[in-house]
């Protein structure tokens, strides 16, 4: 018997069962993934590989190879690697591939088939697997041919299975929280608890990297790694390394152990006990999927004074961040990455006062201001993908001035994300300046300057909101992407900073831009008119 | 056979379907008749075991839902109202892989692809992603796919949604003939004239609750209406059309928009 047959079939899953549909699930994600754009339906069904997100997680994978390389101490380095992988699957999850395991549509179409909640549940697994192990394949490939190059092939060869260790470990960690959540909560608050949890679970994955700086000083100058080491689960398979390589230690076989041991208690958690329960809530879930009853009179009053398009693109927004999950999560899900920036920004020998300390002495500020002006246009990137795509026909059957609409879209992310972000900062810069009129000035700049980019990002892109279907691994890719711009464009702000010599430069400068932001919504939805129209459904 | 007894099923407080006791026997077809949100899905998922009932007790092929799902559905096929498919898959693939999951294999899998494909006219589509099919296409792959394993109870919720008037006449005489086979049906329809000619028997349900059960005369003799139509509307509360219609054109007399830069 084959090994995969004896293993799917010893979990209690039927394998013809089991190689169909996770074949399926696959060939599903790949087409949907990679064809299925705006204003182009699939050619033909071949699947076809999404190549921006394979290389926006291969230039994550060449970070890690560089954290690797230079710290010294095999390991250290995988210690520190394998945490930055397990990070990166574990946020993977959480902001892309949480449909994989909690969506109800596979549950509509399969439930009445004569499929086992165990087969089902394994197939979910499966396919979430293959996602990470890929993800994690990319993330950490180039770190192989560093541990090649500086310790050898059997110290490679321990670093490739401590690689799929914690790819899987982390994999069945997440499952398992989503599991137990699926089986604790009533149907009626899963969707509302679901969202509280997504943002626990980003903070709590970004708790080790809040703590790198501290961990970093005090284990590398330590002459052993302290024990304490040992509480994170990525350390545990980093300790393969050292056996690889021939120096066998107690503490460190028991390390190995420990993480086989967990991964064997997870799959024993997830795979026995929470499966049934688990296809069950799924059913659950889609039968009292109804929305929840809005509430209109505040917002009728706030409301009341939009534009007709500002008011339909706030009312969906709104309301797709009630009901649409996927929106929810990932709305939420950039909280926690705000406040690490600020947490790092803090950590980074605090902030100085723009004001004060003039130009590239100001350049702490940098976590702050590449948080500022990425997370506005990450979320544009939520803005336009939804499961509910097809409801876009609205936009393309009535006579709605469509280019007006997509210019609103970034006037709703400014009124209802970036303001209450900028009071949120204005606070912390208030606190960490000791000066009132500096921090306000600061964020007007910087709120100033994202709007402009959330414009210029719809000039370039115009899209209608809701619009195209949800890529897996996209959002990811696109946060990856994103990033790397916003890294360009913090980059530059210091330069921008020496304005803040003289007041008369600052007054002025501040008047050109409040000036460019008036006027940059007239500006887009101009340039974007004629593009607009060439919009087509694609439901 | 499909039995349930005293089937209830609440989400929350609300009770979706309440003491529902039902009764098919093989070789009839039962039309099975509601306002929307009257139940009627509800007890389709609890009868296909895709919900748990929270009270009462029911059996569909002689197998309990709620402690023998497998047997259950091993042996029914299912016309979903959503129409739920995965859309990147081509019709041939997707029935492909319900044949699988049913136990039809290899070239006898292929084969009945082929053939019920065909009796729908729709081998030329047979290559084609979902997502390019027509509402009525996907509705006769839906078809194609309850049919697959031979099954000895079909739940069909509005399986004529979007269908033309070819293959709705096909599937109309398939499901006689397939009752006359001893078969048991289901057939949920918001078409009152289709029930009254195929369905051998009406249940009506309304908030939960069954309020009448019978043919199309009896029901409409029980209620004192001339015809089903207007027997469903007065067990049902209907508001009185002409109102209702009042209301609408009324509604219509508000301001337009003009249009701006529609394409």
């Amino acid at each position: 018997m084959k090994p995969v047959r004896w293993a799917v079939e010893a979990l209690g899953a039927d394998y013809a069962q089991w190689r169909v549909l996770s074949r399926v699930m696959l060939k599903s994600d790949l087409r949907s993934s990679s064809a299925m754009q705006m204003g182009r339906a699939p050619e033909r069904p071949g699947p076809k590989v999404p190549w921006r997100i394979v290389l926006a997680y291969s230039a994550y994978g060449l970070f890690i190879a560089l954290a690797a390389a230079v710290v010294p101490g095999g390991y250290m380095s995988a210690a520190i690697a394998l945490l930055l992988v397990s990070v990166m699957i574990a946020l993977s999850i959480l902001v892309d591939f949480q449909s994989v395991v909690i969506s109800p549509n596979d549950y509509e179409i399969l439930a009445y088939q004569p499929v086992s909640s165990r087969t089902y549940f394994l197939v979910k697994l499966t396919s979430i697997l293959l996602y990470t192990g890929i993800i994690g394949a990319l993330l950490g490939g180039f770190a192989t041919l560093v541990y090649l190059w500086q310790f050898g092939f059997l110290v490679a060869l321990g670093w490739l299975v401590a690689l799929a260790g914690t790819v899987v470990w982390t994999t069945l960690a997440m499952v398992f929280v989503y599991a137990l959540i699926l089986r604790l909560v009533r149907p009626g608050r899963l969707r509302r608890v679901l969202g509280y949890v997504q943002l626990v679970m980003t903070m709590a994955i970004f708790v080790p990297v809040m703590l790198g700086d501290t961990m970093e000083g005090v284990f590398l100058n330590a002459a052993e790694p302290p024990l304490a080491m040992l509480l994170l689960p990525s350390t545990w398979f980093a300790n393969i390394l050292p056996l690889a390589a021939g120096r066998w230690s107690p503490t460190g076989a028991l390390a190995v152990f420990t993480a086989f041991a967990s991964i064997a208690a997870l799959f024993h958690f997830v795979g026995r006990r929470l499966s049934l329960s688990y296809a069950e809530q799924l059913g659950v879930l889609l039968a009292t999927s109804q929305p929840r009853r809005s509430r209109t009179g505040r917002r009728g009053f706030v409301t009341r004074w939009f534009s007709a398009e500002l008011r339909v693109v706030s009312t969906l927004v709104r309301a797709q961040f009630r009901n649409d999950m996927n929106f929810r999560l990932g709305v939420l899900g950039m909280l926690p990455i705000t406040l690490l920036y600020i947490f790092m920004s803090l950590d980074d020998g605090g902030l100085a006062d723009p004001f004060v300390q003039l130009g590239f002495s100001a350049r702490g500020l940098g976590m702050i201001h590449f948080a500022v002006l990425g997370m506005p246009l990450v979320l544009m990137e939520h803005l336009f993908r939804s499961e509910s795509y097809r409801a876009s026909w609205v936009f393309f059957a009535t006579p709605v001035d469509r280019a007006r609409l997509i210019g609103n879209v970034g006037n709703s992310v400014t009124i209802f994300f970036l303001l209450p972000y900028l009071a949120m900062l204005a606070a912390v810069l208030v606190w960490a300046f000791g000066n009132f009129w500096h921090a306000v000035a600061h964020t007007v700049v910087l709120g100033l300057i994202s709007h402009l980019a959330i414009q210029t990002s719809l000039m370039l892109v115009p899209r209608l909101p809701f619009s195209e279907p949800v890529k897996k691994g996209a959002r990811v890719g696109a946060f990856m992407g994103i990033a790397l711009l916003a890294i360009l464009v913090a980059g530059l702000l210091p330069l921008i900073l020496w304005v803040y010599a003289r007041p008369t430069w600052t007054a002025a400068a501040i008047a050109m831009l409040v000036g460019a932001a008036a006027l940059a919504p007239r500006i887009v939805t101009r340039q974007i008119r004629g593009r607009v129209g060439q919009l087509e459904f694609t439901g | 056979m499909i039995e349930t007894q005293a089937l209830t099923r609440y989400f929350g407080d609300k009770a979706a379907v309440e003491n529902l006791d039902l009764r098919v026997e093989p070789g009839e077809i039962l039309g099975f008749l509601g306002p929307n949100g009257a139940g009627k899905s509800t007890t389709v998922k609890i009868l296909t075991c895709m919900i748990k009932p929270s009270r009462g007790s029911a059996w569909v092929a002689g197998f309990d839902v709620e402690h023998k799902p497998m047997e259950v559905k091993r042996r029914l096929g299912y016309v979903p109202e959503a129409g739920a498919l995965y859309e990147a898959l081509t019709a041939r693939e997707y029935l492909t892989m319900v044949a699988n999951l049913r136990g039809i294999e290899g070239g006898y899998a292929d084969r009945k692809v082929s053939e019920l494909l065909d009796l729908f006219d729709m081998l030329d589509a047979l290559d084609k992603p979902l997502s390019e099919h027509s509402k009525g296409m996907k509705q006769k792959v839906l078809i194609s796919a309850a049919l697959m394993g031979n099954p000895e109870v079909l739940f069909l919720d509005e399986p004529l949604n979007g269908i033309d008037a070819n293959a709705a006449l096909v599937v109309k005489e398939l499901l006689r003939e397939l009752a006359s086979q001893g078969r048991t049906i289901l057939f949920c329809s918001h078409i009152l004239e289709v029930v009254e000619r195929i369905c051998t028997r009406i249940v009506i349900i309304d908030e939960g609750r069954k309020v009448a059960e019978g043919t199309a005369g009896s029901i409409a003799a029980e209620t004192g209406t001339e015809s089903l139509e207007q027997a469903f509307a007065h067990l049902t509360g209907v508001r009185d059309t002409a109102e209702v219609t009042r209301g609408l054109l009324s509604a219509l007399e508000a301001p337009e928009r003009a249009s701006e830069d529609s394409p």
